[in-house]
């Protein structure tokens, strides 16, 4: 389902990865872990094509970075759910629109983005919050606001970037709980980290980049 | 066309959301824009005066002291048919005296025994006639027509607004294209910032699945929207100074109707092509 196959990545001349292959099964949890600037955000911005291979093929479901159109990419994006340590909510409109507007890029009619919305905000225990802004959010809460939106559209996967790199362990703990019931519920989980406690608490295959390449 | 209301309303809410750049991006709108009305609006009195000054021009033909009535009405018809005569006014020897007599208050024949005022017409020029280089050219077609003895006009007065008259519309327009560089400029640049300001979310909403399109019709419909408002706040003002203009300066200021429109279609542009040259910086990865 997600395959990288002797991916290589410079960029200004300078090698991030260096044959790089791995795949991703349908439904699976996998980590990928590493030290900081080993090499992780840079395999998922891979995966939602904000960055193109140099050599190599980036695969997910029927797209590849082969042959991928610019057009095309937004179609790919609807496919994943992307996650960040940053969050990255918009902060000039309110929870429900936040998780709504991954809907609305598709044209969902008003009445079933308003049931689904509220069935997500419900699964990550946020409904009450729902006419908040961001801001007024705590961090753990933002996150969860930040899962609803990338699984409302029932990815085929979650891309999370160290989604608890900036939440103490408590939060962190809700969100992997989360991220498990998504898994499964039969959605492929990547999540980069390199929070040990948390890989052993919640145990998965991990895949681990140490100087551009992918350790065996 | 559910993505296109759900685009309007974000369109609208954008407003909301970016309240006091969306009262910047509208207040310096209208401002240029009603900078640019006002140079419009003298530019176009300008016009006016310099075609009233044109219009009133006039020549005077004398025809020879001893030409009779009916040859020197003969004489009128004729320069009633050089090309440009517009209105053509006979003035008899014996109109001549009564003017004098009006203009003086004494009666020639008290002063002189007989009347030497020579039998003359007035030539009103037709629009286009109203140059030097034309009015030479009908004088000296005039100045062939048995009993014609002289033709007088402002000469110097022609010639000074020949002469001015393309500095002024070369000025006019220099100075009218700077204006419009200027408020082009400076909203393009109020426009891209408050794009600037937003270019998270644009990310944000690419990451999400959004197209370029989808992404970009809100901003353009706000771009519109600044572009209506601040033309018609510029209008408004500008309304507002011509009718002040015309009760305290000049009743007789020009003005047209379509200079309202000119401004609104310019806020209009500038609103819109902003927007959309801004937004491209941010979408070509999309
Ligand atoms: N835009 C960029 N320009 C130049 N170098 C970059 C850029 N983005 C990433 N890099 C480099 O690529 C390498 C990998 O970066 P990446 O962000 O993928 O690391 P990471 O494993 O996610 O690190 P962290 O754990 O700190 O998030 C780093 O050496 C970084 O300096
Ligand atoms: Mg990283």
């Amino acid at each position: 389902m997600i395959e990288f196959y002797n991916v290589d990545l410079n960029i200004d001349k300078k090698t991030i990865l260096r044959d790089v292959s791995f795949r991703v099964l349908k439904g699976e949890f996998v980590y990928l872990t590493g030290a900081s600037g080993a090499g992780k955000s840079t395999v998922l911005r891979l995966l939602y094509m904000d960055l193109f291979p140099d050599r190599g093929t980036v695969i997910i479901e029927r797209y590849s970075s082969a042959k991928i159109k610019d057009k095309e990419i937004p179609y790919l994006r609807r496919q994943l759910g992307v996650v960040f340590q940053d969050f990255k909510l918009l902060p000039d409109r309110n929870i429900f629109d936040n998780t709504a507007f991954a809907l609305r890029v598709i044209g969902m009619p008003g009445k079933e983005i308003k049931k689904r919305v509220l069935r997500v905000l419900t699964d990550v225990n946020l409904s009450h919050k729902r006419n908040h802004y961001p801001e007024e959010l705590s961090g753990g809460e933002q996150q969860r606001a930040a899962i609803a939106r990338a699984v409302v559209n029932n990815p085929i996967a979650v891309l999370a970037d160290e989604p608890t790199g900036n939440l103490d362990s408590d939060n962190s703990m809700e969100i992997m709980e989360i991220l498990q019931k998504i898994n499964q519920n039969g959605t492929a989980v990547l999540m980069a980290t390199h929070d040990n406690e948390l890989i052993s608490a919640f145990p998965h295959r991990i895949i681990e980049i140490k100087e551009g390449r992918v350790g065996r | 066309m559910r993505n296109f209301w759900f685009s309007l309303k974000e369109g609208l809410l954008g407003f909301k959301r970016a309240r006091l750049a969306s009262i910047i991006t509208i207040t310096s709108l209208a401002l240029a824009l009603l900078l640019t009305g006002y140079f419009i609006l003298f530019s176009l009195n300008v016009n006016h005066w310099i075609g009233e000054k044109r219009s009133q021009m006039e020549l005077e033909v004398f025809f020879e002291n001893d030409l009779n009535n009916a040859k020197a009405k003969e004489a009128t018809a004729q320069i009633q048919q050089i090309p440009g005569a517009a209105r053509v006014i006979y003035i008899s020897k014996k109109a001549a005296a009564e003017r004098f007599e009006k203009e003086f208050g004494r009666n020639i024949y008290d002063i002189l025994d007989s009347n030497p005022l020579p039998p003359s017409c007035k030539v009103r020029l037709k629009p286009g006639f109203q140059t030097s280089a034309a009015v030479q050219k009908m004088v000296l077609q005039i100045g062939r027509i048995n009993g014609v003895s002289d033709v007088v006009y402002e000469k110097e007065l022609l010639r000074l607004i020949d002469y001015y008259v393309t500095w002024i519309y070369i000025i006019l327009g220099g100075f009218g294209l700077i204006l419009l560089l200027i408020a082009v400029i400076l909203l393009y640049n109020t426009i891209r910032l408050t794009i600037f300001a937003r270019r998270d979310i644009i990310e944000i909403m690419g990451l999400t699945g959004a197209t370029a399109s989808f992404i970009k019709r809100p901003f353009i419909i706000e771009g519109f929207l600044q572009g209506v408002l601040g033309a018609l706040a510029a209008s408004g003002l500008l309304y507002l100074s011509v009718e002040a203009i015309r009760r305290l300066l000049f009743s007789s200021l020009a003005m047209q109707d379509n200079i309202y429109l000119i401004l609104v279609a310019a806020g209009i542009l500038i609103g819109v092509v902003s927007s959309a040259l801004s937004l491209s910086r941010y979408l070509d990865k999309i």
